[in-house]
């Protein structure tokens, strides 16, 4: 399915969520233990991985783009949500290993494990579709 | 309050922050060497072109590097001229933003300063009418304006309902003391829009004054408020807090206290130096009050 659906229905619809509830939402969702991360990113799969934390407005509304898009994902595509404040070992190698340097920035990584593109801050729900999309069909 | 990140933009304590930066920043938490965009190539042009922009130049830069959440386009890493670009609004309005300069070659060369600090206060305004976006200008008001290795620095921070937003959300200029020029400027990444800067409190500074002290007391600390540093009614991130500086009595031990302004809930952290600088300059009668400054 592609995915330009799903948005469309997120900013139709849905009312935009608190950025409190949206922080409680990041907290949730937040991978637990980053080495999971490391793991897909080497598992002949594409990934998407969002960098954010619960203070800064654009890593918010990040959050509630990658709430839609975990609720219907292309078929393959693993999502994951990294918290850099957890600075853990393994959070601390995934935010090396992809130069992230500032939230929010969302990494794409193609089923060869490379990095097929890196998008810094906040970003259009049409843009981060087609990226997806494309990723999806790689 | 209280991050360790090393990604987060708003770690740099803004004590001095332009001229860490002039100084060569890399070796702080909120800066990195050598980043790459090349994973980006879009914004990766559009980052070099104002940069280039900005200086008048079609030449390619050396490297980039990040400070303080942007991004920093080295033309001459050796004299320390580049440009800072704020690239994280490009996903949504398409286009990047400089959001600082700084050229070392235009620090002073030991000679004493000879412009007035009404000169200086001058040309940092100067600057700050032509650089800052009206929209980000409305939000800054005059800090401080000190003598700091042969420059002035000028400094603004962001106000929301007159609380001050801490955080790096400043803008700074340093004007050479002798010559006037400008030595170079950056201005921070507002965080949160103010229309979601939630200011309505249920706690009063002298409610927020006797729990911060019931909690420095109950942790069996032997920190006492020190009064030089008014508490202060401040913003981290979107909500507000009360801050205070609790030291020891020999002032060697600094401890930041904050009390939030409608949980009332007490934090006590290690000393905070941009908040002591911003309590210091908002007390009536600071030192370091810039010239003309209402406040």
């Amino acid at each position: 399915m592609r995915l330009g659906l799903v948005f469309a229905g997120l900013l139709l619809s849905s009312p935009t969520a608190s950025l409190d509830e949206l922080a409680l939402r990041l907290d949730a969702l937040a991978v637990r233990d980053a080495r999971v991360v490391i793991e897909a990113t080497g598992a002949a799969q594409p990934v998407v991985i969002l960098f954010a934390d619960r203070y800064c407005y654009a890593c918010l509304q990040m959050v509630e783009l990658f709430v839609a898009l975990r609720e219907r994902p292309p078929q393959g595509l693993r999502l994951f949500l990294v918290d850099p404040q957890r600075a853990d070992p393994a959070t601390a190698l995934l935010l090396s290993r992809y130069g992230v340097w500032a939230v929010p920035t969302t990494v794409l990584v193609d089923r060869s494990g490379r990095v097929a593109r890196k998008l810094y801050g906040y970003q259009k729900p049409s843009t981060l579709t087609e990226e997806v999309d494309r990723l999806a069909e790689r | 309050m209280g991050r360790t990140s090393r990604v987060s933009r708003r770690l740099i304590s803004v004590m001095g922050s332009l001229l860490l930066w002039a100084a060569g920043a890399a070796a702080h938490g909120g800066a990195v060497e050598n980043i790459d965009l090349s994973a980006s190539p879009d914004l990766e042009r559009a980052v070099i072109q104002a940069a280039q922009q900005y200086l008048g130049t079609t030449r390619p830069p050396e490297s980039f590097d990040h400070v303080n959440g942007k991004v920093s386009v080295n033309f001459d890493r050796s004299a320390g001229v580049a440009v800072l670009v704020d690239a994280l609004d490009y996903g949504r309005s398409g286009r990047v933003r400089v959001f600082g300069f700084k050229d070392e070659r235009r620090f002073p060369k030991g000679a004493a300063a000879r412009i007035s600090r009404a000169e200086a206060a001058t040309r940092a305004r100067e600057v700050f009418e032509r650089e800052i976006p009206a929209e980000m200008r409305a939000e800054l008001s005059p800090l401080s304006l000190r003598p700091l290795s042969g420059t002035y620095v000028a400094k603004w921070i962001r106000k929301v309902g007159g609380a001050p937003i801490l955080g790096n959300e400043t803008f700074e200029v340093a004007v050479n003391g002798v010559t006037g020029e400008v030595v170079g400027w950056e201005l921070g990444i507002f965080d949160f829009p103010s229309r979601v800067i939630d200011l309505v409190l249920r706690v009063s500074a002298d409610a927020a004054r006797r729990r911060a002290v019931n909690a420095v007391q109950e942790r069996g600390l032997l920190h006492a408020l020190i009064t030089a540093f008014p508490i202060t009614l401040v913003v981290h991130g979107r909500e507000p807090y009360y801050g205070m500086v609790f030291a020891t009595e020999d002032s060697r031990d600094r401890r930041y206290v904050t009390v939030h302004g409608r949980g009332g809930q007490v934090q006590i952290g290690p000393r905070n130096v941009e908040f002591e600088e911003v309590a210091e300059a908002l007390r009536p009668g600071a030192m370091g009050a810039f010239p003309g400054s209402a406040e």
